[in-house]
């Protein structure tokens, strides 16, 4: 599915130079749902936008199945994530100026999805996450376990191969944690690659396989016992 | 210092872009106060202004209008015996005051402006004497002069000037005495729009015929000016049949109807001098305005305001978002909402008091260029306080207006719903601005349109073909001596091989005002204007004969005379070839021919009966302004000094740089000066409301794309590219510029259809002028938006997700 080589990052400024990836090599198969663990700071958000396609490496290599992506420009990158990579985030980021089912159609919209097959697979995710009768509201409106199955439907509705998740139950009480984590294992069971940065080792366990970040680098890479 | 400069440095560009646009708009609301100020009271303030009235007559050249070209006979005779006037006589003031130099010592020339009164005239406008005496002043090099003008010129009583002037008797330096010197009159007035003043004397005082007077009486306090002009009638028959040796009481009954009728036709019309300045349908002496302009000016400085205060309440309502949570924070701990009000009003004042203290700046630019022109009142600040406090008392009370609005909205919100930040979700306030936003484009639109449109017209009327040859035509006025040696001028001119052919008239060829003159035909009055010309003038203006025969060198040989007419006064008269018209002298003048229409006043005028004559062997002066046709490629200015030169040889007496030798379009362009000020002034404005309407946008899109830029990272990881993202921004702007033009449309259309009814030779409703407007405003509107967008959507997302 996707596989990285050597890859470095590093954040220059005009008095300081960060190395935020150092050497960073792993291979992700079809299908596996690996969790990104690590203390603040160690690279986890930068390998997963570089893994996103919405950031370059400095160096190194990046396969997104046999193409390398790595070195793409902008407009290139761009036109790579649509469809292939969903995108789930901590803190939901929703429009606000859009309501639920706009919110999700936006990738669909991007795809220059015909209207009626867009109505077609909103209505059909919504459903999945238990939000059609949430369609209308407008994201303030949501509790925020309501919000984050938002961001999960518009994340899978262009069956993405791939699905990359930066802490998606960081900003949710257990209750709701517990349900996210539920609709990511589903998804993952039905095909959909899965790469979750998170820090809470009970999610990472749900996860096939746990890649340990520190420093910029792979410090354990295990398979979970599930 | 307002909390929106230091609270937010993304806020700093837009407050600072506001302010800029309000100062613009305040000193433009200045500079068009001053000028509509000056429009209103211009003429108020002379002495007794309530009391002062133009003497005018039907015009007998057009319908429903009325002239004050008086006759002196009739006019000093009425005065004489009606005891409702106070103090009576004839004067030139205002717009036809000439201009004149007074030649120094050293050779500069000083310029003047020249006025002239009869002694009832002068005492109209009671004239304070601070040096020398009344007595003195009699006749025509006799002047009285201003304070500020001797003080100037550095003259006094006893002084004797030397005085250049260019008027019907050519160019001419004489000796001007100065024999009193009165005190400076009211700046905004006609009574200032000279520098000295001749006494006319007894000049025309016995001639009948002679309509070129202007006449002003001052009437006794509580009197009705339509019991004085109902008085007057029977004083002008009385005075009409002494002129014609009638014996009134020896006419039969018809005569003595028709006799009436006559009569009754120039019946005495008073014009308050203060309602002289916006007469319609009324020829007055002094400097007119036209209401429509003043209005239409004062609506463009209203539109531009309210461009400005769009702007501003943009900005407070764009900002609200991002102070919602800092309002709401300080109520939860105890503020209360009058206290949040107040501080959002009084933060509003500040910035209109800076944008106030930059305006001032703006109009002092503005008074130290040549746009000051453009503007007839004086700018400077110490002359106009009343306005000075005008504009700072309506800027004041609309910025708290402006602010009011928004504080009350703000502070209006649930504070628990305010601090969740769900504002912009409800769509009202988005659009709310978007209306305003559109309001500020219909503005703009419309202002272009009418922009472009009256450029149109100029353009049309310095273009039109005039129905002669204008082309590569030179005009001079020059002096009696060579006018009355014409033949000698002629033959030294058309020894230079730049010039192609000579010929000459009596004063300017094209002129809204020029001599009238009133005939007998078949027992009819018929009247035109008249323009004495050498045998040759038909012929080098390439006007054509359309019937009998072109002027020939015999006719300047002719005892009485000779006339071609215009086809408007063949047709208005029905005049034919064989009938017997007066002249010049007492005898009938030939009939030569007629010719073709052409246009002999400027275009907001139809072509009305003209005479184009040839004085023959005694005429009343020689035809001075010369006309030169130069040969292609003619080096134009070599060819003006050379001109000069050969007129200088000719007349030695003045000096060759006295000879004003000037391309006829520049004479004609001097004709439409009005349009283009008023082009130039409507130009500047629309410019001003652009750019602050686009200042908005500017400060909006800036805004708007600041506080969407998690939305446009989002949308830019879920895919978007680059050019949709624009395109999501564009497209509501379009939309807007869209939805303004077509309510600017109408607008626009009826405000350009009422300016150009006002010109009887006129452009039409050019649709491209149409097109050009939006696509103008379309073009603008997205490059700013594409501009100002690009690099927040060029910004990493991944980056922008992480920092919001």
């Amino acid at each position: 599915m996707l596989k990285v080589e050597n890859l470095q990052k590093i954040f220059r400024t005009e008095e300081i130079e960060t190395i935020a990836l150092n050497g960073v090599s792993f291979e992700i198969k079809d299908g596996e749902f690996v969790a990104i663990m690590g203390p603040s700071g160690c690279g986890k958000s930068t390998l997963l936008n570089i893994l996103g396609l919405l950031d370059n490496p400095t160096a190194g290599h990046y396969w997104f199945g046999d193409t390398e992506v790595g070195g793409l420009k902008e407009r290139d990158r761009t036109r790579f994530r649509k469809g292939n990579i969903g995108f789930i985030f901590q803190s939901f980021n929703l429009i606000d100026e859009l309501n639920v089912y706009e919110n999700v159609e936006l990738p669909l919209k991007y795809l220059n999805m015909g209207a009626r097959e867009r109505k077609e697979r909103v209505t059909a995710i919504l459903k999945r996450m238990n939000i059609s009768h949430r369609a209308q509201h407008f994201p303030q409106q949501l509790s925020g376990g309501q919000q984050q199955r938002v961001a999960i439907a518009r994340a899978c509705v262009c069956r993405p191969k791939l699905i990359l998740a930066d802490e998606p139950t960081g900003n949710l009480d257990s209750k709701n944690g517990r349900e996210v984590m539920s609709l990511l294992t589903e998804l993952n069971a039905e095909g959909t690659t899965i790469v979750m940065v998170t820090h809470s080792p009970k999610d990472a366990a749900i996860a096939q396989r746990t890649i340990d970040l520190f420093d910029g680098q792979i410090v354990n890479d295990l398979k979970n016992e599930l | 210092m307002p909390r929106l400069f230091k609270s937010n440095k993304k806020t700093l560009v837009p407050s600072v872009l506001n302010i800029i646009g309000l100062a613009a708009a305040f000193a433009a609301l200045y500079v068009i106060l001053v000028q509509v100020h000056h429009d209103f009271t211009y003429n108020k303030s002379i002495k007794d202004s309530d009391r002062i009235y133009c003497m005018m007559v039907k015009d007998q050249f057009s319908d429903n209008n009325y002239s004050c070209w008086m006759n002196r006979p009739i006019s000093e005779a009425i005065i004489a015996s009606s005891p409702e006037v106070e103090s009576g006589g004839c004067g030139y003031i205002g717009d036809n005051c000439p201009s004149a130099d007074i030649v120094m010592e050293d050779g500069r020339h000083i310029e003047v402006r020249i006025g002239a009164f009869s002694n009832g005239g002068k005492d109209v406008f009671g004239f304070k004497l601070v040096a020398g005496s009344w007595d003195n002043w009699i006749d025509g090099n006799t002047y009285a002069i201003s304070e500020s003008a001797a003080k100037r010129i550095g003259v006094g009583v006893g002084d004797v000037a030397k005085l250049r002037r260019e008027d019907w008797r050519g160019l001419h330096i004489d000796d001007a005495y100065i024999v009193a010197i009165y005190e400076d009159v009211p700046s905004q007035s006609d009574l200032a729009s000279f520098d000295m003043f001749y006494n006319i004397g007894k000049d025309g005082l016995e001639n009948f015929s002679q309509w070129s007077y202007h006449y002003f009486v001052k009437l006794h306090e509580g009197t009705d000016p339509t019991d004085f002009e109902d008085a007057s009638l029977p004083i002008m028959k009385d005075v009409w049949a002494r002129s014609n040796n009638l014996d009134l009481s020896s006419l039969d009954k018809s005569d003595k109807e028709t006799f009436d009728n006559m009569v009754e036709q120039f019946k005495l019309h008073l014009m308050k001098l203060t309602d002289a300045y916006f007469a319609v349908n009324a020829n007055v002496p002094g400097k007119t305005g036209n209401r429509t302009t003043t209005m239409t000016l004062l609506a463009i400085a209203m539109a531009v305001l309210i461009i400005a205060f769009i702007n501003y309440i943009n900005f407070f309502f764009a900002m609200m978002p991002l102070r919602l949570r800092s309002i709401n924070t300080r109520k939860v701990l105890g503020s209360s909402r009058f206290q949040l009000i107040m501080s959002m009003v009084v933060e509003s004042v500040v910035m209109n008091v800076i944008a106030l203290a930059f305006a001032l700046l703006i109009v002092t630019l503005f008074c130290r260029s040549s746009l000051a022109s453009l503007i007839d009142a004086p700018l400077q600040f110490d002359q106009n306080w009343g306005i000075v406090l005008l504009t700072i008392g309506s800027a004041l009370l609309v910025s708290v207006a402006a602010s009011l609005y928004p504080a009350i909205v703000a502070t209006a919100v649930n504070p628990a719903f305010a601090l969740k930040g769900t504002f912009g979700t409800a769509g009202k306030g988005n659009l709310f601005r978007t209306g305003l936003i559109g309001l500020q484009f219909t503005v703009s639109i419309v202002l272009i349109i009418c922009a472009i449109f009256i450029h149109q017209q100029r353009k049309f009327m310095l273009s039109r073909d005039l129905g002669f040859d204008k082309e590569q035509l030179l005009t001079a006025m020059t002096s009696p001596k060579i006018g009355f040696n014409r033949a000698d001028a002629e033959i030294r001119l058309r020894a230079n091989p730049a010039i192609k052919d000579v010929a000459w008239g009596d004063g300017p060829f094209v002129i809204d005002q020029r001599m009238g003159w009133g005939r007998k035909l078949r027992n009819e009055d018929v009247h035109w204007q008249c323009y004495p010309v050498s045998w040759n003038f038909l012929d080098f203006m390439g006007i054509d004969i359309v019937e009998g025969r072109n002027f020939l060198p015999a006719d300047e040989q002719s005892e009485n005379g000779v006339y071609i007419l215009n086809q408007t006064a063949q047709k208005m008269y029905d005049i034919h070839l064989d009938d017997q018209i007066q002249g010049h002298t007492n005898s009938p003048a030939e009939i030569a021919g007629f010719c073709s229409d052409f246009n002999f006043s400027s275009l907001r005028d139809k072509v009305g009966p003209f005479a184009l004559y040839v004085f023959g062997k005694k005429p009343w002066r020689p035809c001075m302004t010369l006309f030169v046709r130069t040969v292609p490629g003619a080096d134009v200015p070599a060819l003006i000094e050379q001109i000069r030169n050969t007129l200088h040889e000719l007349d030695p007496s003045i000096p060759s740089d006295d000879f004003d030798v000037q391309l006829f379009d520049q004479t004609l362009q001097s004709q439409y000066q009005k349009e283009q000020n008023l082009s130039q002034l409507i130009t500047l404005f629309t410019a001003l409301a652009i750019i602050i309407s686009l200042m908005g946008v500017f400060g909006l899109v800036m805004f708007e794309t600041e506080r969407r830029r998690k939305e446009i990272s989002i949308r830019r990881v879920h895919g978007a590219t680059v050019q949709q993202i624009l395109t999501m921004f564009n497209t509501r702007f379009v939309w807007i510029v869209i939805v303004s033009f077509v309510i600017a449309l109408p607008v626009s259309i009826i405000v350009m259809h009422r300016y150009l009814e006002g010109f009887a030779y006129r452009v039409p409703l050019y649709c491209w002028v149409f097109a050009i407007a939006l696509l103008g405003v379309l073009a603008v509107t997205v490059t700013v938006v594409t501009l100002r967008s690009l690099s927040a959507v060029k910004s990493n997302p991944a980056k922008v997700l992480k920092s919001e």
